[in-house]
C-alpha cells in the first residue's frame, strides 16, 4: 500500500475548485438567486410556548394588494417529518409548542408587502402550560408537547421508555455488570455537568428559491447538506413525486450540519406550487436564532468507579437532551451516548440517553454532533479524578485510552484508533512538565473520539473525450471543501492531475443519492465512493486500451494520461485516443459507477438498545492542550494557545486540514467561554451576532497542530475525517485549564467570568 | 400624504416616500438610479444594481459580511444609505479584480487557503484591501485588527490574516500569472473571445 509519498495529487497543496469564484464574489449563493417574476415569502411565527390554536383567519392578508398566497397548515397535506420520529408538519395545525414556529406563510410582491401582509394574519390561541427543562419535562404530570406522540412514524427500535411523555428517543447501551464494577473500584466519582444551547452560525442564512419550470416541476434553489433527502421530504410532504422535484444547490455559506435541515424548502415549494411563480423564502437573522436549530443543551450525570492506580473500571452514564419542541434529529444523543465513555477502556459501563421535549427552539445537528456535550463532562471528571488520585492528568489518559482492535462499549471494535499517540505527540509539542505553568496559568488537556462516517452514498465518473474526467455525486460540499477533495481523489485513481477533474455536486437532476453531508462522511464515504467510481472506470480505460494495444490489462500502466505497456512506455495510447476516437471503434464511453453503504460490523443488539444507526464506519480521535491565564479578580479567561493533535487518516488536502482543524476549535472555543442562546419563558433573549457573537479574529489564541499518521483501510487513500473532532475537547480543555490555574472548577458551560468569580468564593469558604 | 396604517406595506410606502435621482459611482462606472431614501447601500447594490458578491447577513453591523470601500474606507453597506454615498467611489467585490487579473489580495486568499464557505469572503477582502492600501506592510496583529469586524465561521482567521499579511510579496509578481496550485478555475483563467 501506497503511503503520501507515493502520490502525486493526494496530500499536496491544491487549490480549491472554487477559490477564484469566491474571491471575486462571482460564487452564486440561494440569496443570490433572483428570477423574473420572483415573489418574497414571509413566514407568521408563534408568540405563544405553547398553545392551542383555536383559529386562523387570512381574509385580511389576502386581500391586500400585492398579496399572491397564504397558506396555513389547512392548505397543505397533513404530514409530518423528522429524523427518528417524524413529528413536525410545514406549519402548525392545532397546537404551537414554541416561540417562534411557523403558522402561516405569505408570497407577495416584494419583501416589504410580504411582511405586512404577515401582520395582518390575526391567529386566536388558547395558552397552555409550558415546560422549559428536560428534566422537569419527563416528570408524571408534566405538560406533553405532542400528546399524539405513540402514533407518529418512527425510525428506530423503540425501548420501553421510549416515546412516552415528553421522551421523543431513548437509547440504553450496557455492557459488563456496573454494580459488581462499582463494588471493584477503590473510588467512586459523581458529578453533574450541564452544557447550553450553541447556535450553528453559519454566515449565510437558510434560504430557498421555488420554481415550476415549463414542464411544471418543482426546482428549488438552496442552501443545503442534503439535496437528495431535502427532494424527499417535499415530496412527502407535499404529496409530489420525488421524479417531479428537482434540487439544485447553490453554493452553501457554511452549515456545520445547521444545512443538515428542511427548514425553508417545503413552504416555500408550497407557496411556489399554489402561486405558479418563484417564490424566494430566505430566514431574517432572528429567525436564524428563533426559528432554525442548535446545539442541544444537555445535563449529564456520570458515576465512574476506579481503581487506586487510576485504572477506570465501571461508568453509569446519564443523558438527558433538550431537543426542543421538535425532534429534527435526536441522533445527537445517540452520538453522545456511543462517545460517553471517551476514548477509553471501561469494562462496566450502563448509558441511558434520553432527547426530550421542551417547549423550546429545536435542538438540532452543529458540528461535533452530540458529542461535545457528552465529551466536556467526561474529559472534565477524568481531571477531576487524576487531580484527587494524585495522578498526572495525561498520564491518566494514558493509562485508560483505547486501541485499535478493541471492542467500544457499544460492542463495534475499533480498527483505526490512535488516540495514545495523539496524546504523546501533544505532550511532546506543549513540552508538559504538569499543568502549572505559573500564578494563574496552566495548562489543560482533553481528548475526544468520534463515530463517524458510512451510511448510503454513490459517485459516477465519467471520462470526457479529451481525457480529463468528470464526478457527479449527491454529496454537498458546505464550504468546507469537498468539491476539491473530490476532484483530488478521482485524479489521483486515474492518472490525472486535479485541474482536470470537474466535479459537479448536489443538483439531484445530474447527481446519484447521497444521505446528506455530517458526521465526517464527506472525505471519508462519499469519497471512498468516488474513489471505487473512478477505479471502475479505469478498470474499463485499460479493458479498451488492452485491446487496442494487445497487451494485457494487467501489463498496462496509467501516467501522464496515457496507458502504456509496462517496460515500454513507448508503447501506449493517450487517453484523449482512447476515448475520443476509441469509443466509436471499441465499446461505449467510459462512465465508472459506485454505489455503497457500510454493513459490516454492527453494533452488538445484546448491549445496545435504541440504535439510531447500525453502525459507524470508523472514528476519529485527537488531543488539544489548552494554555489560560485567569484573572482572579474578575474571572476573565485568556485562552494563551491551543495545540492540537489529529488521527484523521491521510491527510488529502493539508491546507483544507488546518483550516478545518482551526476553524473547529474556533467555534469550540466559543462553546467553552461565551456563546449561548438564552432562553427565558421559551424566549430567545439574544437572537442576534450583537448578542449571541462567535469569535472574532482578536478572539483566537496561536494555534499549533499535528497529525498523527494512520492508514483507515475504510477511507480513501486512508483518509477519515477531521470535521468534528476538532471542536469537541476545547470546552473541557479550557475548563481542566482554569482549574490548574486558580482552583475554580466549572461544570457547566459556558465558563464565564461569573462562574469563575463565584466557583473562587466557593473554594475560599 | 397619509398612510392607512391598517393596510401598510411597500404599496402606502411608495405612495408616501418620494424617489430620489441619485448618481453613484460603483467600480468605477457611474450610475443614475431613483431610489428612496431610506434605502441601504447594501439592498441597492444587490437588488438594482445586480452586485450579489456584498453579502446580506445581519442587518445590524454586526458581521461585517456587507463591508464595501466607500470613498476608500470600509463601510457596512446595510447601515450606510446609498443616497449618502453620492459622489464617492464605491468599491464592491467585483471590483477588486484588475480586469482578468486578481487582485494580489485575492491570490492570496486563493493561495492560503483563507477561502472555505467563502460568504464572508467578499467583506474580508475588502476589510483587507482597506488595511493595505494605507498600511502596505501590516503585521500579523495589524491584519486581525483590521477584520476585528469581520465574522468568519468556517477558517477560525488564520489563513485570513495569513494572506493579507503575505499579498504585499504577491503584487510584485505579474498580475494575470495563472495561479498556483492544480485545480485554477473560474472566469479569470478563460481566454476572451478571439484571443
Amino acid at each position: 500500500m501506497g503511503g503520501p509519498a507515493d502520490y502525486a495529487v493526494i496530500g499536496k497543496r491544491t487549490t480549491r475548485t472554487d477559490a477564484v469564484a469566491k474571491v471575486t464574489g462571482e460564487a452564486r449563493y440561494a440569496t443570490d438567486v433572483y428570477l423574473p417574476k420572483m415573489l418574497w415569502a414571509r413566514v407568521l411565527r408563534s408568540p405563544h410556548a405553547h398553545a392551542r390554536i383555536v383559529s386562523i383567519d387570512t381574509a385580511k392578508a389576502r386581500r391586500l394588494p400585492g398579496v399572491k398566497a397564504v397558506l396555513t397548515a389547512q392548505d397543505v397535506p397533513d404530514a409530518r417529518y423528522g429524523a427518528l420520529v417524524l413529528d413536525m408538519g410545514i406549519f402548525a395545525r392545532d397546537k404551537v409548542r414554541y416561540i417562534g414556529e411557523a403558522v402561516a406563510a405569505v408570497a407577495a410582491q416584494d419583501e416589504e408587502t410580504a411582511a405586512a401582509a404577515v401582520k395582518l394574519i390575526e391567529v386566536e390561541y388558547d395558552p397552555l402550560p409550558a415546560v422549559f427543562d428536560p428534566l422537569q419535562a419527563m416528570q408524571p404530570g408534566a405538560p406533553v408537547l405532542h400528546e399524539n406522540l405513540k402514533g407518529y412514524t418512527t425510525l428506530f427500535e423503540r425501548t420501553a421508555r421510549a416515546m412516552s411523555g415528553n421522551v421523543n428517543y431513548q437509547a440504553d447501551i450496557a455492557r459488563g455488570d456496573v454494580a459488581a464494577g462499582f463494588a471493584e473500584s477503590d473510588h467512586v466519582f459523581e458529578d453533574t455537568y450541564t452544557v447550553q444551547k450553541q447556535h450553528p452560525s453559519y454566515m449565510e442564512p437558510n434560504s430557498t428559491v421555488a420554481d415550476v419550470d415549463a414542464d411544471g416541476r418543482l426546482v428549488l434553489y438552496n442552501t443545503t447538506q442534503r439535496p437528495h433527502i431535502n427532494q424527499a421530504i417535499v415530496s412527502a410532504l407535499l404529496g409530489i413525486p420525488i421524479s417531479r422535484i428537482r434540487v439544485v444547490p447553490c453554493h452553501v455559506g457554511g452549515g456545520f450540519g445547521g444545512k443538515n435541515r428542511t427548514l425553508t424548502e417545503p413552504a416555500a415549494a408550497a407557496l411556489a406550487l399554489k402561486t405558479r411563480r418563484p417564490v424566494r423564502l430566505t430566514f431574517s437573522h432572528e429567525e436564524e436564532f428563533t426559528s432554525a436549530t442548535t446545539r442541544h443543551a444537555a445535563l449529564i450525570r456520570l458515576r465512574t468507579g476506579v481503581k487506586r492506580d487510576g485504572t477506570l473500571v465501571a461508568s453509569e452514564i446519564s443523558l438527558y437532551y433538550d431537543c426542543g419542541a421538535y425532534a429534527p434529529t435526536p441522533n445527537a444523543v445517540w452520538l453522545g451516548a456511543i462517545s460517553s465513555t471517551g476514548p477509553y477502556r471501561i469494562p462496566h459501563v450502563r448509558v441511558e440517553a434520553f432527547s426530550v421535549y421542551t417547549n423550546k427552539m429545536m435542538g438540532g445537528a452543529f458540528r461535533g454532533y452530540g458529542v461535545p456535550q457528552s465529551n466536556f463532562a467526561r474529559e472534565s471528571q477524568m481531571d477531576r479524578i487524576a487531580r484527587e488520585l494524585g495522578i498526572d492528568p495525561i498520564e491518566l489518559r494514558l493509562k485508560n485510552c483505547i486501541g485499535a482492535g478493541e471492542r467500544l462499549h457499544t460492542g463495534q471494535r475499533l480498527h483505526s484508533a490512535r488516540v495514545r499517540e495523539t496524546l504523546l505527540r501533544a505532550r511532546e509539542m506543549v513540552g508538559w512538565q504538569g499543568a502549572q505553568l505559573g500564578p494563574n496559568r496552566a495548562l489543560g488537556v482533553a481528548c475526544g473520539m468520534f463515530a463517524c462516517g458510512g451510511f448510503a452514498t454513490s459517485a459516477i465518473v465519467r471520462m470526457n473525450m479529451d481525457g480529463t474526467a468528470t464526478v457527479a455525486t449527491g454529496a454537498m460540499d458546505m464550504g468546507q471543501g469537498l468539491r476539491t477533495v473530490m476532484g483530488q481523489i478521482a485524479a489521483e485513481t486515474l492518472g490525472l492531475e486535479a485541474a482536470d477533474v470537474t466535479v459537479v455536486i448536489g443538483d439531484t437532476d445530474l447527481t446519484p443519492f447521497d444521505v446528506g453531508i455530517f458526521g465526517d462522511r464527506g472525505t471519508h464515504t462519499a469519497g471512498q465512493a468516488v474513489k471505487l467510481a473512478a477505479e471502475d472506470a479505469r478498470e474499463q480505460l485499460l479493458a479498451s486500451a488492452s485491446v487496442a494495444l494487445g497487451v494485457a490489462p494487467g501489463e498496462l500502466l496509467l501516467g501522464g494520461k496515457r496507458v502504456f505497456a509496462r517496460g515500454a512506455p513507448e508503447r501506449g495510447l493517450r487517453y484523449s485516443d482512447l476515448l475520443g476516437g476509441g469509443q466509436y471503434k471499441r465499446g461505449g464511453p467510459v462512465i465508472g459507477k459506485a454505489s455503497i453503504n457500510l454493513t459490516e460490523e454492527p453494533f452488538d443488539p445484546v448491549l445496545v438498545r435504541g440504535a439510531a444507526s447500525k453502525m459507524f464506519s470508523t472514528h476519529t480521535f485527537a488531543t488539544h492542550i489548552a494554555e489560560v491565564e485567569v484573572d482572579r479578580a474578575t474571572g476573565a479567561v485568556k485562552v494563551l494557545k491551543v495545540t492540537a493533535v489529529h488521527d484523521c487518516g491521510t491527510v488529502i488536502n493539508p491546507d483544507g486540514l488546518k483550516g478545518q482543524i482551526i476553524g473547529g476549535l474556533t467555534s469550540g472555543l466559543g462553546y467553552a467561554l461565551y456563546e449561548d442562546v438564552v432562553i427565558e419563558s421559551g424566549q430567545v433573549m439574544n437572537p442576534s451576532f450583537l448578542e449571541c457573537r462567535p469569535p472574532a479574529a482578536l478572539d483566537v489564541p496561536p494555534v499549533e497542530f499535528d497529525t498523527v499518521e494512520e492508514f483507515d483501510s475504510r477511507g480513501p487513500f486512508g483518509a477519515k475525517g477531521v470535521g468534528n473532532v476538532s471542536v469537541i475537547n476545547v470546552a473541557p480543555a479550557v475548563a481542566n485549564a482554569v482549574e490548574h490555574a486558580v482552583g475554580a472548577r466549572v461544570t457547566s458551560l459556558p465558563i464565564t467570568p461569573d462562574k469563575i468569580v463565584r466557583a473562587l468564593r466557593a473554594a475560599e469558604g | 400624504m397619509h398612510s392607512e396604517p391598517q393596510v401598510g406595506g411597500a404599496l402606502a410606502r411608495a405612495d408616501a416616500v418620494a424617489k430620489r435621482l441619485v448618481r453613484l459611482e460603483v467600480n468605477g462606472a457611474g450610475y443614475e438610479l431613483a431610489i428612496e431614501p431610506r434605502r441601504s447601500l447594501l439592498e441597492v447594490l444587490r437588488a438594482d444594481l445586480g452586485l450579489t458578491g456584498t453579502k446580506e447577513v445581519c442587518l445590524l453591523g454586526a458581521c461585517g459580511a456587507c463591508t464595501v470601500l466607500v470613498a476608500g474606507r470600509p463601510v457596512l453597506a446595510c447601515l450606510t444609505l446609498a443616497v449618502a454615498c453620492e459622489g464617492k467611489p464605491i468599491v464592491t467585490i467585483e471590483g477588486v479584480a484588475d480586469g482578468h487579473a486578481l487582485h494580489p489580495l485575492q491570490r492570496a486568499f486563493v493561495e492560503k487557503g483563507a477561502v472555505q464557505c467563502g460568504f464572508c469572503t467578499p467583506g474580508m477582502i475588502l476589510a483587507g484591501k482597506a488595511l493595505l492600501d494605507r498600511n502596505p506592510h501590516p503585521t500579523a496583529a495589524e491584519a486581525a485588527e483590521a477584520i476585528s469586524g469581520n465574522l468568519c465561521r468556517c477558517t477560525g482567521y488564520a489563513q485570513i490574516v495569513e494572506a493579507i499579511v503575505s499579498a504585499p510579496s504577491l503584487a510584485a509578481d505579474t498580475p494575470g500569472q495563472p495561479l498556483p496550485g492544480t485545480l485554477d478555475s473560474g472566469p479569470y483563467l478563460m481566454p476572451e473571445l478571439g484571443e
